[in-house]
């Protein structure tokens, strides 16, 4: 979210909305069965190093990957002075919380200047063109691989990165970047269901105990009251969760499994007139357009904010994580890099450890409102009694009894131990990227 | 050099031709490279490790796999020509409707206005002073229905006899109504200024003419006024119908759901960011714009069909 909740004059476009634009690819050309067996299962790339080095590496959990580094792409040197700056962060709109950044640049003395990109895309081709300085970007995990194949990014040096032993153990070495030579992560977030109790009269624990929590988004009962995210990746994640529960794999490159799950989407459509939302978890289910929606924990979590009496409609919301039932669900993180073009890499790399540190990483999740991955985060320590120093600051604190959190909400704090449990969506190779996204496309025509 | 008269002669020739200067130099910025660029991308390949669009500036490159294919299956069945098909319902029910609901509001105002025309006109654009997305997002929340609000539309409706339940507008059939609501809603100004330029300017005396040889209201309406007016009808269909076929804002606002989804969707879909999927998009924009090309030769063509027979 890229709001700050507590501030009507935000209340626009979110970046989780422009990262659901960018990722909701559309139309595609039908692929064959044959392109397909040239990709293998795996897709391109194995763990370590070998192949071709302009191939992106793309691992998967089963499979982590090494990314590739060049001689022609060296990390900086340890030990050198910083720039003068100024510092320019590339990042989605309203992504970082300026307070933060101002700390940065007292602590430093220099001037930090923020540009935002729309989508992926345009970031990249900004890239591609050589006329950008920026030195701190903000890429999706599926497009690390390809900007390292497409040596856009520069290999971070560790040794100005001391902070990075405040995150979680296992984010320190990500599957999808082993060692984090590229990339250090920013937030995380799961993709649950988001409800309300006076629309879908059910709890938790009855999801819990039944046999397919997934159900219950094709329920006839809900019709024109049920939405989902309108990316690909997560709406067609969706159907194969119905299907297959915790024996998805989200990075699939068989058709048939792929068309199953738009069929699902389909026949969802069918039932109950599915709506296909930027803005559904975070408002509309708040505000009781929707009963149901598929929901990222940090959307929901604002969710009180954006209620019209909290009061009253804020106990009613619901988050369930199908996951730590054994059913299967989604997990992901953002992460942040350094451009190979940086003009300021010292600087970039003082910043990174700067958001590395556990008070200013939580001092910006307050108001971005997507949690950071931090030893010292966890549901005690943050939703029980709030971070030493910024008490009362937090998303969820909004308009709650005497302060308190909403209790019924909890369960959109992500934890370390989810990481466990949590399915990954790895980036995919362009031709199986077009089976995802052609199947998507056909939904969506109606 | 040249002589004083050489000079007056040169500068006579150029003088009003160069007049057209602005007017080629946006049309060649803002029209045709744009345009062009489209082209590029539609007929241009991929790079291989972003898939990202790499134009093909030279029409000695260009490759037309990906269009012929999005070609054949804007006419296959399913998908895009259902998604086309629906573009056509919407596009010509709203052209309809907005007819229906203007052209009375604009004869009322060109013929009863009298001094307070201009007054009645700038009421009507009123509105339109607001942007198009909060007037759209101010239908949702009068349409949309919630646990303890089945919004305002609703609410009068249930106070009539015919309506028990509150009726859910963003889905089924009636969610097809909500967009075109939307639609007619949106663009119906821009069909009746037109419409009102053109009933301003039929001479009056030629209604007289007509009821002076016995014709009735009616008749002198369908027989005269209606002929006349016949060309600002087709003006403000035509203003109207080129941004509707290229709408998408319209459905994702009003209902969300790929029931009511339009070919401007696929475009925007395919644009948007999506990894490989841009030079479809770009052909789909390719696409469209011959089929709005032919309505809009059909336009003029007609328009200088009129011409001719008023010169009669």
């Amino acid at each position: 979210m890229v709001y700050h909740p507590r501030d009507p004059a935000h209340r626009s476009v979110s970046r989780r909305d422009f990262l659901r634009r960018s990722l909701a690819a559309g139309v595609a050309l039908p692929t064959s069965a044959a392109i397909l067996a040239a990709c293998g299962d795996d897709g391109e790339g194995g763990p370590g190093p070998g192949g071709d080095d302009q191939i992106p590496r793309f691992g998967t959990l089963d499979q982590p990957v090494t990314l590739q580094t060049y001689d022609d792409n060296p990390p900086i040197d340890s030990n050198l002075e910083p720039e003068a700056g100024p510092l320019v962060i590339y990042n989605w709109e309203q992504y970082l919380w300026k307070p933060v950044l101002r700390d940065f640049g007292k602590k430093y003395g220099v001037e930090v200047k923020y540009e935002t990109f729309y989508n992926m895309e345009q970031a990249i081709q900004k890239f591609q063109s050589g006329e950008v300085d920026y030195d701190v970007f903000f890429p999706t995990i599926d497009y690390v691989p390809k900007l390292v194949a497409g040596k856009l990014l520069q290999p971070l040096n560790h040794d100005y990165l001391g902070n990075t032993k405040n995150l979680w153990p296992a984010m320190q070495d990500p599957y999808y970047d082993l060692g984090s030579q590229y990339s250090l992560p920013y937030t995380i977030y799961h993709t649950g269901m988001a409800w309300r109790t006076d629309i879908v009269p059910v709890e938790p624990e009855e999801l819990a105990a039944g046999s397919n929590p997934y159900e219950i988004f094709w329920d006839a009962d809900l019709a024109g009251k049920v939405g989902i995210y309108d990316v690909y990746r997560e709406a067609l994640a969706l159907g194969m969760y119905r299907d297959h529960l915790n024996d998805t794999d989200l990075n699939t490159s068989d058709p048939a499994v792929i068309e199953a799950a738009r069929d699902r989407l389909i026949e969802l459509n069918d039932l109950v007139g599915v709506k296909t939302t930027i803005d559904g978890a975070y408002a509309g289910v708040p505000e009781g357009k929707f009963g149901l929606h598929q929901s990222w924990s940090g959307d929901i979590q604002a969710g009180p904010w954006y209620t019209s009496q909290p009061r009253r409609e804020a106990p009613l919301l619901r988050y369930y994580w199908p996951a730590r039932d054994g059913f299967g669900g989604t997990i992901d993180n953002d992460t942040y890099s350094i451009p190979a073009s940086a003009k300021n890499p010292v600087l970039a790399h003082l910043f990174l450890n700067f958001m590395m540190d556990e008070f200013n990483a939580i001092k910006n999740w307050t108001w971005v409102g997507y949690q950071v991955p931090f030893s010292a985060v966890n549901e005690d320590t943050i939703f029980e009694e709030s971070y030493p120093g910024l008490e009362g600051w937090f998303v969820w604190d909004y308009a709650a009894p005497e302060g308190k959190h909403w209790d019924n909400l909890k369960s959109t704090i992500v934890t370390e131990e989810d990481f466990d449990i949590g399915k990954r969506a790895t980036g995919l190779p362009v031709e199986v990227d077009e089976l995802w996204s052609s199947a998507y496309a056909e939904f969506k025509a109606g | 050099m040249s002589t004083p008269a050489g000079g007056t002669v040169g500068q006579r020739r150029w003088y009003y031709p160069a007049l057209a200067t602005p007017g080629i130099v946006w049309l060649l910025l803002l029209f045709i490279m744009p345009f062009y660029a489209i082209a590029a991308v539609a007929f241009g390949t991929r790079d291989q490790i972003f898939a990202l669009p790499i134009p093909a500036w030279n029409p000695l490159e260009w490759q037309f796999e990906t269009f012929s294919e999005t070609a054949r299956e804007l006419f296959a069945s399913g998908g895009l020509q259902a998604q086309f098909t629906r573009t056509l319902l919407y596009v010509g029910t709203s052209v309809v409707l907005c007819l229906l609901v203007g052209y009375p509001v604009a004869y009322y105002i060109a013929r009863y206005g009298g001094r307070i025309k201009v007054l009645l006109l700038t009421l009507m654009i009123a509105p339109f002073w607001m942007s198009y997305l909060m007037r759209m997002l101010a239908w949702v929340n009068l349409l949309s229905v919630k646990p303890d609000d089945p919004g305002l539309v609703n609410r009068l409706l249930l106070l009539t006899p015919f309506v028990h339940d509150p009726i859910a507008w963003n889905s089924g059939t009636v969610s097809n109504m909500t967009v075109i609501l939307g639609l007619v809603y949106g663009y119906i100004p821009f069909f009746i200024l037109p419409l009102y330029a053109a009933l301003d300017r039929i001479d009056r005396s030629q209604l007289e003419a007509s009821r002076d040889m016995g014709a009735s209201p009616a008749s002198t309406f369908w027989r005269v006024t209606l002929p006349l007016s016949k060309q600002g009808i087709l003006a403000g269909a035509v203003i109207i119908t080129l941004p509707m076929f290229g709408d998408y804002y319209t459905p994702n606002l009003m209902t969300a759901s790929p029931e009511n989804t339009m070919i401007g969707n696929a475009i925007d879909l395919a644009l948007q960011g999506g990894q490989g999927t841009q030079p479809k998009g770009a052909g789909l924009t390719l696409l469209l714009s011959a089929f709005i090309g032919a309505l809009m030769i059909y336009y003029l063509v007609s328009v200088s069909r009129a011409a001719k027979e008023a010169q009669r």
